[in-house]
């Protein structure tokens, strides 16, 4: 390949604008999008859930709805078999051809992108049928299994014969990555490729991507929120905001010197594990930033927070955990003897008032489990809880309920976490009438504004439904509702993991302020450590529902004491730049 | 309500459903017709049940005058006992060919289908009715029946029988399936594979066959009917409710319901319940139709409403023998309206099943 050739950029993006059928009328949903892409090179295309990144991308594949989606205006020029191809007005059958052999996609959820009922192998082996159909069925396999190898997918022979269902989600990604490689396309778009997986098992694929777009020539469009992500993988970045594209070029450029306010808050708004700052800085505030001295993050000095951790230690623990419990009995024939499930695996630990506890770990570390077991939501298989010195087992009527009062839990998922069918006003009075908080109508109402002042929303919302909100309003009213109980103690279970990062930095601030403005304390549960060491006084590390490391926050960062916290620290892709 | 409410949106997506409109306005109109069926029939009788031999199987639009005494103490019935249960006491009426009258005498001719013989002259001398007479035109729109009933008059009491029962079968279905449904799906463990046991069983069983048990065992009537069809199709609620209520209850607002302290009875009938409302609303449509089948079926088969109650499955069977003859349009014209009842049920179904559909795409 002579060195001209390989110079030549494989993608070019003009001016594109894609808009979409709204209520009758076509709405602009992305303004004038601009850029390039070089043989063998990554290019991340970064922004918020509604930002056009995924809709830019299925542009680019020819798999935009027909009935509701059109291209405004712009040109897609790509580069198939040593000429230029104009992908905007390509028909259907044209661009169907390209799919496979030019460009592929992976998507975010690969359990749903396999078929459940036909082997992994088979699934790989039909995409190379397709599209190189002189081969014979002994070449197939034998691709299938170079494939298999080349994503690195342990003991490729067995794996080609097992169902999607017997991998791990890292294994079916892999699995996916292959289909996609099989004929051997220029291009690959990854849209969300590793936002369902585990940190760790997330290093592993981008590593990958990574080394097959150098040892490929394969170029990369790598589709995600996470900045850090872009900052390990990419070369160039695309920042995309409500359909305008914010900021184009390379990633030490952009980084560094990001121009567009836009970015310098998203930069800004992500925790970063080396500091302990009182609160985030979001996007809005950049926005709207009139000058530098707005922008100064308030740090906490090293002594002020010596200080306060020590006034949080010399208290009464507030609730305390002994050798907490829940094994799942598993059988596999009835006679035999059932073996566990150990979901949690004897975990203790305690919780001083106004404090919070981080709880971190990958997905099955019993986190969540843990949560719910102190939320009274489950029962235990054995083990003490005690809350106030009263133990769980013990409580009764009356006390039972004040408990149920005095706990409370924020679930992850704001859409799922409102019934669909209840007013914003209904869903918050509701508590407060099924536990006598407030006797009047007239008390409630002026009680429901109060709520939505904490959570800074207006009072206009209480007449509307959920499904009028974005994500982080709902997270404000699920908090707001939480609140009506009048709570002490609140369990965070992935509360922001679902929002998008200026908005997540939005509910952090709120979460912290509304624990200095009314005493509460929580426990925080996140996969992500960056955000759990931001908000918690100490962590604890789970690993297979046994405690891997319990420490003050800053100290575990610091000086971890086990491999695998190490492990989970080295995994986080931390920008580096700032 | 707010703007965008769910039903709201939900109605505005209904209403560009023409088919589905037209078959609720139908089922409107019918219900009213079945509503007022004792005032608005030419034979307000109960039962419309005013036999007259000599008016067998009249052809439609016939008029015929008549001679009707009034009793000398007329029953009272109230306006709302005669919506109900229709005059029980109607006036005794005879057909007349002629008539005549002097000062004290009426004379007529009996009335006869042909008129080529003449009849005798009868006189009734007036004064030895205990009551007085009077002399009027009536009309039979759709004809008689082979028992000389006025047929257009049986038919509206039939389309009320058909509509009660379908009413009162789904609300007993409904009842008992979506309580028995969400109690199995939200408690899971043993109470659900009680109640699942109970519905496979009852599911086994050809629906038809366990209503005749039941006819059979609590015997023949209208209330009997109810019961028996209602009974029978609870299942078909209870496994939807109950699929719903399995997936309902891992989402996080019932979670989140539960960590409120919310009883389980708050949490199934306030948080559940409005969430299975739309599957309910389409099991109920297609429901009515099928009861309004298996009612028209049992009535056929002698097994369900008893004579001289009117039904349109048992004016079918009466009227089957002459199918072949050229009163077929006896037993075609309630079969027509137990073909359009469904139909229109049906179509309403399938525009409710859109209108939902169409609400959870948008969300």
């Amino acid at each position: 390949m002579s060195n001209e050739v390989f110079l030549r950029r494989l993608l070019r993006v003009q001016n594109l604008s894609v808009s979409f059928l709204q209520a009758g009328t076509f709405h602009q949903v992305t303004h004038g999008v601009d850029f390039e892409l070089m043989p063998g090179k990554v290019l991340g295309i970064v922004g918020e859930s509604g930002s056009g990144k995924s809709v830019t991308s299925l542009a680019i594949m020819g798999l935009l709805p027909k009935d509701f989606a059109r291209i405004e205006t712009g040109s897609i020029e790509f580069q198939f078999a040593g000429r230029a191809v104009e992908l905007v007005g390509l028909s259907k059958d044209a661009h169907r051809a390209l799919r496979g052999k030019g460009m592929a996609m992976i998507f975010q959820e690969p359990m749903s992108a396999l078929n459940p009922v036909m082997r992994c192998g088979e699934q790989v082996a039909e995409a190379i049928r397709l599209h190189q159909p002189d081969l014979t069925e002994k070449e197939v396999q034998d691709q299938v299994i170079a494939l298999f190898k080349e994503v690195q997918l342990p003991r490729a022979e067995v794996l080609v014969q097992s169902y999607p269902h017997e991998l791990s989600g890292g294994q079916r990604q892999r699995v996916m990555i292959a289909i996609a490689l099989s004929c051997n396309p220029a291009l690959l778009i990854a849209d969300e490729p590793t936002t369902a997986l585990d940190v760790t098992v997330q290093a592993t694929i981008l590593a990958l991507l990574r080394s097959l777009s150098e040892s490929r020539g394969l170029s990369v469009i790598f589709i995600t929120h996470d900045l850090g992500v872009i900052a390990q993988m990419a070369d160039e970045v695309l920042v995309m905001y409500q359909g305008k594209q914010m900021e184009f070029g390379k990633v030490s450029q952009v980084f560094q010197q990001p121009k567009s306010s836009y970015t310098k808050g998203l930069l800004a708004c992500r925790p970063v594990l080396g500091q302990r700052y009182e609160r985030l800085l979001t996007v809005k505030d950049f926005l709207e930033a009139s000058s530098e001295e707005d922008l100064k993050l308030p740090v906490q000095a090293p002594d002020i927070r010596t200080a306060h951790l020590q006034v949080l230690y010399a208290q009464q623990p507030l609730l305390e955990v002994h050798d907490l419990k829940l094994w799942y009995p598993q059988k596999e024939v009835f006679w035999q003897k059932p073996s566990y499930v150990k979901a949690v695996d004897g975990v203790s630990f305690t919780v001083f008032p106004h404090e919070t506890l981080g709880l971190v770990g990958e997905s099955g570390s019993g986190k969540s489990t843990i949560g719910k077991l102190v939320a009274g939501l489950q029962e235990p298989t054995s083990g003490s809880l005690s809350y106030k010195g009263v133990v769980y087992d013990q409580m009764n009527g009356a006390i039972r309920k004040l408990f149920r009062r005095k706990v409370q839990v924020i679930f992850q998922d704001p859409f799922g976490s409102l019934n669909p069918r209840m007013t914003i006003g209904e869903a918050l009075e509701e508590p407060i009438k099924v536990h006598g908080l407030r006797k009047s109508a007239s008390e409630r109402q002026k009680r429901l504004v109060e709520l939505l002042e904490q959570v800074s929303l207006p009072a206009s919302v209480l007449r509307k439904y959920p499904h009028e909100f974005s994500g982080g309003q709902r997270q404000r009213i699920v908090i707001a509702r939480c609140l009506a109980m009048e709570p002490e103690f609140i369990v965070c279970d992935e509360s922001v993991s679902a929002l998008d990062v200026s908005v997540q930095a939005q509910v952090l601030n709120l979460l912290k302020s509304l624990q200095k403005e009314l005493g509460l304390t929580y426990i925080f549960i996140s996969h992500d450590l960056s955000v759990v060491k931001h908000l918690s006084d100490r962590v604890m590390v789970l690993k297979a529902g046994k405690c891997e490391e319990l420490q003050e926050a800053d100290a575990l960062y610091l000086h971890p004491q086990t491999a695998y916290t190490r492990q989970l620290i080295a995994a986080i892709p931390e920008t580096k730049f700032y | 309500m707010s703007e965008n409410s769910v039903s709201r949106v939900f109605w505005k997506r209904f209403r560009h459903n023409k088919p589905a409109v037209l078959g609720g306005f139908f089922l409107l109109l019918a219900s009213l017709l079945a509503l007022f069926a004792y005032v608005l029939a030419p034979d307000g009788s109960s039962n419309a049940n005013q036999q007259e031999l000599r008016l067998i199987a009249l052809s439609p639009g016939s008029k015929v005058e008549v001679v009707v005494f009034e009793p000398q103490k007329p029953h009272s019935t109230s306006f709302w006992q005669k919506l109900y249960t229709g005059e029980a006491h109607p006036p005794a009426f005879f057909p007349v060919q002629r008539l005549r009258r002097d000062s004290d005498s009426l004379y007529f001719q009996m009335y006869r289908r042909t008129t080529d013989a003449e009849t005798a002259w009868e006189a009734v001398p007036i004064h030895k009715q205990e009551g007085s007479y009077r002399v009027e035109t009536r009309r039979y729109w759709l004809g008689t029946d082979v028992m000389g009933r006025d047929l257009l008059s049986r038919l509206l009491l039939g389309l009320r029988v058909s509509l009660s029962v379908g009413f009162i079968a789904v609300l007993i279905s409904i009842a008992v399936g979506a309580s028995l449904g969400a109690i199995a799906g939200y408690y899971r463990g043993w109470v659900d594979q009680l109640i699942g046991w109970l519905i496979n069983v009852i599911w086994s069983i050809p629906s038809l066959l366990l209503v005749i048990a039941f006819s059979l065992a609590l015997g023949k009537g209208m209330w009997q009917v109810f019961l028996a069809v209602g009974l029978t199709m609870w299942v078909d609620v209870a496994r939807i409710v109950r699929g719903r209520v399995l997936s309902l209850r891992e989402q996080e607002f019932v979670t989140a319901a539960r960590a409120m302290g919310f009883s389980d009875v708050r949490i199934i009938f306030r948080h559940l319940m409005p969430n299975v409302v739309g599957p309910i609303v389409i099991m109920a449509a297609s429901n009515f139709a099928t009861a309004i089948l298996v009612e028209s079926g049992l009535s056929f088969l002698g097994l369900g409403l008893q004579p001289p109650a009117a039904s349109l499955g048992m004016m079918i069977k009466e009227h089957y023998p002459y199918i072949i003859m050229d009163a077929a349009y006896l037993a075609l014209v309630p079969g027509g309206v137990i073909l359009l009842l469904v139909l229109a049920f049906n179509l309403l179904g399938n525009g409710l099943s859109d209108a939902f559909d169409s609400k959870v795409k948008m969300m």
